[in-house]
């Protein structure tokens, strides 16, 4: 069995109704800066919008924060999160790749949830 | 004409209309201190919380939301890709002065 040592570990809870106001209040083409096209094009089809949205957010934070740099010198949509259920496959490119591939991480771990208005993105970098 | 950050600004300085495409030369300090600054009220930060030399992080608190906000909205007013998320807090004028810069880079540089 591999052994499977844990190289970071991340975890980012976000209001809704927070990332409903920006998303409603900027193009697709603006958005651009935060979320890769795969997930705007996702969230827009998605039934909960605004829930999926937030996911993405949470899980860029999420995954700063395991990465150890947080986002300095990352741009935001080199994280992207593709929601399947109430996991999270985790894509990185650009300086978030190589960040990751610095601290040897090879796999990640993601899940999600929400409460009260809020979603909570837990990651795990092994 | 005053280009308005979103349509909740009702006090928001007024600040000059800039089109994706900025001309150099067209943007001084004031004209992009205003958009800052507008774009900073329509988050709620009271006006006398906000100078040249407010520290984005330690005066003004801005959660991460918050930080993004500013981003996009500076994305959309004046055409700039900005990265607010630093090892060393800014001050408003360094904003300023990096949005200058980054405006004057994409003027020049060859499309």
């Amino acid at each position: 069995m591999v052994d499977q040592y844990i190289r970071g570990l991340g975890l980012d809870i976000t209001p809704i109704n927070r990332i409903a106001q920006l998303v409603d209040r900027y193009d697709s083409e603006t958005l651009n800066l935060l979320f890769t096209v795969n997930e705007i094009d996702h969230c827009q089809s998605a039934n909960n919008s605004h829930q999926y949205y937030a996911v993405c957010f949470a899980t860029k934070e999420a995954v700063g924060k395991a990465l150890g740099t947080g986002l300095v010198g990352i741009d935001w949509n080199e994280i992207e999160a593709e929601i399947i259920s109430h996991n999270i496959i985790i894509h990185l490119y650009g300086k978030a790749r190589l960040q990751a591939k610095r601290r040897e991480i090879q796999k990640w771990l993601a899940n999600w949830c929400n409460w009260d208005q809020h979603v909570l993105v837990h990651v795990l970098a092994l | 004409m005053c280009q308005q950050i979103d349509s909740r600004q009702e006090n928001s300085s007024s600040c000059s209309p800039v089109e994706s495409g900025v001309e150099s030369g067209c943007q001084n300090t004031c004209s992009v201190m205003d958009t800052l600054k507008s774009i900073l009220l329509s988050l709620g930060i009271p006006e006398e919380s906000i100078s040249e030399d407010t520290l984005l992080h330690r005066d003004l608190q801005l959660d991460s939301v918050e930080a993004v906000e500013i981003a996009l909205g500076l994305k959309r007013t004046l055409g700039v890709n900005m990265k607010l998320e630093s090892r060393q807090d800014m001050t408003l004028a360094q904003i300023c002065n990096t949005v200058k810069y980054a405006i004057a880079q994409s003027t020049t540089s060859p499309t």
